[in-house]
């Protein structure tokens, strides 16, 4: 062989000499192969042979393809063609992950170089073969961790492009985790902080420390499609041999927010119930007070008026006294009866209307124009089931009101009941043609304690409160309609009784 | 020296105790009573029948109910104190609350009121009596140079 001619050939077409590279093949701690241009094992070294499991030797003769996994074999011979058309020193499939096949089957992870050399004019290439397993199981491992983190991960390179995103990280953002590489980080934040954030980012490289993003700022995230969450950002800069990478662990704050949105609501409505409840307490005490307050007032002349001997006027003001007791002793029991109302609902029975308000109205006192005839109109089909004393209550709260609110400027009073099926409700309507309530206390009507009436007739303010409620427990409904030609109460309660919650 | 008072409360028994505790402190004192705190506002917003009433002994003693079906007792003031001015309303009517209720809400409209000189819970006590009779007895001086 010619040293020299050898070293001419191989400065002057950039190719190593064949003696050279044979003896290289051999020798290299890397596994390689020397493959002709039709795809022939020329030369394998031992090394090339223990990774793939072949015995010594057993390799050259063989087709290139038997080392390439049976996915790829079928289009290998053309991009190998393709490649001995324009041979070039480069890193085969650059960016994709290679396989190399082992004799039993196994699939390796390999890097491979393609370096083309010339042997008696024939165009021959010889194959470097990385076996990449411990780092591709490195890399498998530390993706398995970042997959299992609960946060999203991602990493971001100097020009802001993404270089890796976990599992949760394509949840969170709607994507296919392996759709994302490539894209700029800006894709996942709303429009509106895109132009800013890339300023911000560009900055953020030069300060290079870890942080937490945007601090007491409400920071969004933008999904893929189109729904924007509420996040929190963790920045940490790596100095890796690929430059600058930021990595950033995102948090979806959307939960969050809702629970804190919903305790501040919830919050309100505490509060606004104390407040009603403090005041409830208040008219409550206020009621139950002035009748005591009025008893120790009449108390305290009768005690006067004895020591004077005005027995008649004793008499007349202890028997205000004990009216006063008695009407103080209903108060609380219709305010309890409100307290207690779904407690109370107890045995349901089928209820018969007409004789329930016959026997009602028979029982009631007089009003200031008397006692009309009550007009009926009963109208509605088939049997009511129901809670008979509550229905009672309210029936005679309702006529009772009806007879006590007569308006003296009329020539008689007039109060009329009528009842009709709608659906599965009985609709029971009572009218008069009372005094009516003015339209400015519309909205008390049913609220504790209110008594509107200017005709100094006594009530608890408690009546159509407790009717509202027991209405409500019967899993029904009260209106009205009132003006100075009277007033109508609707009330519309269901035939059977439902679900009470 | 003698006052009148009027008396504004829906409830007939409390005006009752009122104007009977009234006139065993000082027999001499007129009251004149109101059910119907709109009937009361016709007095009580007309400075001619106001002064009439007063006959000399301004101002005249408002003991008035909080609590009423129709209008509130402050509701009545405001009402009042519109028709009259308030000058004038300070100087015809000494204005006590007399009520049932201690809740902070009524205590605090009272304070606020700029007609409201006292704020008494029911029943009426002769010490009750004592101050409206004191502070009348200022009012009066002060008014009577």
């Amino acid at each position: 062989m010619d040293d020299g001619g050898s070293s001419d050939f191989f400065h002057s077409r950039g190719l190593r000499e064949l003696t050279e590279i044979d003896f290289v093949v051999h020798a290299s701690p890397t596994p390689l192969l020397l493959v002709s241009s039709t795809g022939v094992i020329l030369s394998a070294n031992a090394r090339i042979e223990k990774l793939f499991g072949y015995p010594e030797g057993s390799l050259p003769g063989q087709l290139i393809e038997t080392l390439v996994p049976k996915t790829v074999r079928g289009h290998h011979a053309e991009l190998r063609e393709a490649f001995m058309e324009l041979p070039t020193s480069r890193w085969m499939g650059t960016g994709r992950d290679l396989y190399g096949v082992s004799k039993t089957g196994v699939q390796i992870p390999v890097e491979i170089g393609l370096d083309p050399v010339e042997k008696d004019g024939e165009r021959l290439v010889l194959v470097s073969v990385l076996d990449i397993t411990e780092r591709v199981n490195a890399e498998r491992r530390i993706r398995m961790a970042l997959d299992a983190v609960s946060n999203a991960v991602v990493m971001i390179d100097a020009q802001g492009d993404i270089v890796l995103a976990n599992a949760m990280a394509g949840e969170m953002f709607g994507y296919d985790p392996s759709e994302l590489p490539g894209k700029p980080i800006e894709t996942l934040l709303p429009e509106r902080y895109r132009r800013r954030h890339r300023v911000l980012r560009k900055s953020y490289i030069t300060v290079n420390r870890a942080r937490m993003m945007g601090e007491g700022k409400d920071l969004f995230g933008l999904r893929s499609d189109g729904r924007e969450i509420p996040v929190e950002i963790g920045l940490t800069p790596i100095q890796s041999s690929d430059g600058i990478l930021i990595m950033s662990t995102i948090m979806d704050l959307t939960e969050r927010r809702r629970n804190e949105l919903e305790t501040q609501q919830r919050n309100r409505e505490l509060s606004v119930l104390n407040a009603e409840l403090t005041q409830f307490a208040y008219s409550a005490s206020h009621d139950l007070k002035a009748p005591l307050a009025s008893i120790s007032g009449l108390l305290r002349l009768a005690e006067e008026d004895l020591e004077e001997a005005r027995l008649d006027e004793v008499r007349l003001n202890l028997q205000k006294a004990e009216g006063l007791a008695t009407s103080l002793t209903e108060r609380i029991e219709a305010l309890l009866s409100i307290a207690r109302a779904e407690d109370r609902l107890g045995e349901l029975t089928e209820v018969d209307l007409r004789e329930l308000l016959v026997e009602t109205w028979d029982r009631l006192p007089e009003g200031p124009l008397g006692k009309p005839t009550l007009r009926q109109d009963l109208r509605h089909q088939g049997s009511v089931t129901s809670s008979r004393p509550m229905l009672a209550s309210v029936v005679e709260n309702l006529l009772g009101n009806a007879l006590k609110f007569a308006d003296p400027e009329k020539s008689h009073c007039e109060v009329a009941v009528s009842t009709e099926s709608v659906g599965k409700f009985l609709q029971l309507t009572v009218s008069d043609n009372g005094i009516g309530i003015p339209e400015e206390r519309h909205g008390e009507v049913f609220k504790m304690f209110r008594r509107f009436a200017k005709n100094g007739v006594p009530g608890t303010g408690l009546g159509l409160a407790l009717v509202q409620k027991y209405v409500h427990v019967l899993g029904g409904d009260i209106r009205f309609e009132s003006g100075p030609e009277g007033t109508t109460f609707v009330v519309s309660i269901p035939h059977r009784p439902v679900a009470v919650s | 020296m003698s006052f009148r008072v009027v008396i504004v409360d829906d409830e007939e028994i409390d005006r009752y105790i009122a104007r009977r505790n009234t006139q065993k402190w000082n027999a001499d004192v007129e009251v004149t009573e109101f059910e119907d705190p709109d009937e009361a506002l016709a007095l009580l917003s007309d400075e001619a029948k106001l002064t009439e009433l007063a006959a000399g002994t301004e101002p005249v003693v408002l003991l008035l109910d909080i609590n009423m079906p129709q209008m509130t007792g402050f509701d009545l003031l405001k009402e009042v104190g519109n028709k009259l001015g308030l000058p004038t309303a300070r100087r015809l009517l000494l204005v006590a609350m007399l009520t049932s209720s201690d809740n902070p809400r009524d205590r605090a409209a009272a304070n606020a009121s700029p007609l409201v000189d006292a704020y008494f819970v029911k029943p009426l006590t002769p010490t009750q009596l004592q101050q409206v009779a004191d502070l009348h007895a200022q009012l009066a001086n002060a008014k009577t140079p």
